[in-house]
């Protein structure tokens, strides 16, 4: 056990010193970070933004918006012009970003004119209009019917048992496990992609053969996985760190996003599946690397390998529309997409229990597969220098159990 | 016939004893009915051609690799994690981690032979200050000149002061300076009654350093024994000549090496001197000025057998059980 660990502490503070290792880690909470800065910056850079309007239909309420009856729209934001030529004069000096009209025949046919110089302006000049236009109309009435109807309907589907739902926030209720999916097998791939390095780096440079004089092969080889799952919970850690912290500061600026709860349920089965994925990945990976003298042509086959683990994700579509259909079910008991399967249908549908325990449960025997194995092929194939393992070279090692 | 046993004192218990190893790698036999003994205070030849099987046997020897057939003892027993942790082993490549500081792989390496990390600190502190490395411990291994990487292979051996030492061309990328620190080291091992297994193609070492040696070709042991009764037992078989003309194209000349106008010809185990010399007067295209029988080098030895294929010319081997071997060494004798 102790060699086991010595192992793993060697692996894990070899990989996570790595620079592609350390920009791989930031990459993502600095996406995210560019994302809420983005969105901050266009939320706090709205007030700059100046709208003229021409009103002939004679609905837009001055007082109102003067009133500050308009959320997050002040009265210098809007600009009146009694023309639509002084209107447009002033939008061709710059002066308003963009010129919106409101014909006399607005209360019958509900349209409006818009005008703009150059690339299109985004939502920081519509959505204050619409937001005044809005409050311009419901003037008058009552506080609690302006209120339902600034914020339209809300339509929740429940499944007949009751236990999950599907509400206003469905597209984050797909979005959320999908990510997580993502992120775990996508955190599984890149950890044993770092244990393939190693396995071959070191039958490439021959250091497994002072190893392998010091500890067994099995201590060699779960010492590198449990380190290299190290590094791969770490890299979950500061990923779902950053995620955690532009969910706080985002809500801020995004509406979007607030009222999203943390998924524990979802956490806890995608994390019963990742870990045998992992283990799966791993015996595979060892394999791999052991049967092939270099690295170069062990990248090759994982390439194919890996395709096997985001099936899912090029059919997503499929999955999504039809997420108990049978597609669906099958790439659910099919080990190396049951972890992004379950984790996407998981957001669109209810999945059948027995499903979910049987994906899981066909997992897990592959993941001890794999583990058995190897260990019996890193043995055969370890000292194979410019000779590839073939077929009946691992047949024979998994036959004859640690017989080299 | 000299006995092992008296090359390391009677009565001693070997370190390594090997009986009847054999592997194949599908169709190829690699190493075939191997056999020798390995005595604590001495060191070890372990010599072949390239490929004739070295580093297959001291690999199974290892445990890195099982045999197909024959036993393996090692520091008294089969070998477990306790004895892996006696044994320090340097292989032909060096088995560093390239990325990596000097003293962490090293660190590493002494920690998973079982040492606690005060102790490692220490002994890697002398030996990294012996071998003249202290100052390039922080530098990654692959800013490391070749002889500077194989100073820190050695260190990775000795680290944890094995009983057992298993070199494979343990000089190899070294300048003649470190040769003689290196060697100055195994002396101190052997003296220390620790058992050096060593293996290499540079013959002047191994008449160095070695007491004993087999000699392996084609996976099998073909010469076994004490080196300077094996000299002695090949006393003859090369010739010192000088004169005018080419004595290279003589029958029963295996190898011709001319320094300075001197040749030096290796005869076949088989060869007689005096036939040689009889030839070489005979013959009108050369006029011969000098010769003289050659003290045997290791050198001659080995290229007389390998190249002859001289068969198991074996040298007090009789109690390791070597029937084959030593039926051989009769019909050659």
């Amino acid at each position: 056990m102790r060699s086991l660990l010595l192992v793993a502490g060697h692996e894990y503070s070899r990989f996570v010193r790595r620079r592609s290792f350390l920009l791989a880690l930031a990459g993502l909470p600095l996406f995210l970070v560019f994302m809420v800065a983005a969105g901050a910056l266009t939320s706090m850079g709205g007030g700059d933004v100046v709208v003229g309007y021409v009103d002939h239909a004679g609905v837009l309420d001055r007082a109102v918006l003067e009133a500050g009856g308009v959320e997050d729209v002040s009265a210098d934001e809007m600009v009146v012009f009694e023309t639509e030529q002084a209107g447009r004069t002033a939008l061709s000096e710059g002066e308003v970003a963009g010129l919106v009209i409101v014909p006399d025949g607005y209360p019958q046919d509900r349209t409006l004119r818009a005008y703009y110089e150059g690339e299109a302006p985004g939502d920081e000049v519509w959505q204050p209009m619409r937001g005044f236009l809005r409050a311009s109309l419901l003037a008058g009435e009552d506080a609690k019917v302006s209120e339902r109807v600034r914020e339209g309907a809300e339509v929740t589907v429940r499944t007949l048992s009751g236990d999950r739902e599907i509400g206003p926030g469905a597209f984050l209720d797909v979005l959320v496990p999908f990510a997580a999916g993502f992120l775990f097998i996508f955190a599984a791939i890149i950890s044993g992609g770092y244990l393939l390095q190693t396995i071959s780096d070191e039958k490439e440079n021959r250091t497994v053969e002072v190893l392998t004089t010091s500890v067994s092969s099995g201590q060699l080889i779960f010492g590198k996985a449990l380190g290299l799952i190290g590094v791969a919970a770490t890299q979950l850690l500061v990923w779902g760190l950053g995620m955690v912290l532009a969910l706080v500061v985002g809500v801020r600026f995004l509406g979007s996003i607030s009222g999203v709860d943390v998924p524990w349920a979802l956490l806890g089965v995608v994390f019963a599946f990742f870990i045998p994925s992992y283990l799966l990945i791993a015996g595979t990976m060892i394999c791999i690397g052991s049967a092939f003298p270099e690295y170069k042509q062990s990248q090759q086959v994982v390439a194919i390998i890996n395709i096997l683990f985001f099936i899912p994700f090029f059919v997503a579509t499929i999955l999504l529309q039809d997420p108990n259909g049978t597609l669906a079910v099958a790439l659910s008991f099919f080990p190396t997409t049951s972890l992004l399967t379950i984790a996407m249908r998981w957001g669109a549908a209810e999945i059948p229990f027995w499903q979910i325990a049987g994906s899981w449960f066909i997992l897990v025997l592959s993941a001890g597969l794999s583990i058995w194995m190897a260990p019996r092929i890193f043995r055969a194939g370890m000292l194979r220098y410019g000779q590839r393992l073939d077929l009946a070279d691992s047949w024979r090692a998994l036959r004859g159990g640690r017989r080299a | 016939m000299a006995s092992p046993t008296s090359a390391a004192g009677a009565g001693t218990v070997p370190s390594v004893s090997v009986r009847n190893l054999a592997k194949s790698f599908g169709p190829v036999r690699a190493v075939q009915d191997v056999s020798f003994d390995v005595y604590p205070g001495e060191i070890f030849g372990l010599l072949g051609p390239n490929g004739s099987g070295k580093t297959t046997t001291i690999r199974m020897m290892l445990d890195i690799f099982e045999p197909d057939t024959g036993t393996v003892q090692v520091l008294g027993g089969t070998l477990d994690q306790a004895r892996k942790d006696r044994i320090g082993y340097l292989p032909e490549d060096r088995g560093l981690y390239k990325d990596q500081r000097l003293d962490t792989v090293l660190t590493y390496l002494g920690r998973l032979k079982g040492l606690d990390e005060p102790t490692v600190a220490e002994r890697l502190e002398s030996w990294l200050r012996r071998l003249d490395l202290l100052e390039h411990r922080e530098k990654k291994v692959q800013e490391l000149s070749k002889g500077m990487q194989q100073k820190a292979q050695v260190i990775a051996t000795l680290l944890h002061d094995p009983d057992l030492i298993v070199v494979d061309e343990p000089f190899s990328g070294l300048d003649p300076v470190n040769t003689r620190i290196i060697k100055e080291v195994f002396d101190e091992q052997r003296d220390a009654g620790k058992s050096i297994i060593m293996s290499t193609h540079q013959m002047y070492q191994v008449e160095a350093l070695c007491s004993r040696i087999a000699l392996i070709n084609q996976g099998e042991v073909v010469l076994y024994g004490e080196v300077e009764e094996i000299r002695r037992r090949f006393a003859g078989n090369a010739v010192v000549v000088q004169g005018k003309g080419s004595f290279a194209d003589l029958s029963g000349v295996v190898d011709a090496r001319q320094t300075n106008g001197v040749w030096h010809l290796a005869l076949a185990p088989d060869a007689d001197p005096h036939e040689i010399l009889r030839t070489l007067v005979e013959r009108e295209d050369v006029r011969l000025d000098r010769f003289e029988l050659a003290e045997a080098s290791l050198d001659d030895i080995f290229v007389s057998v390998v190249q002859e294929g001289a068969r198991a010319f074996e040298v007090g081997a009789e109690d390791l059980g070597l029937a084959r071997a030593g039926a051989e060494a009769g019909r050659d004798a």
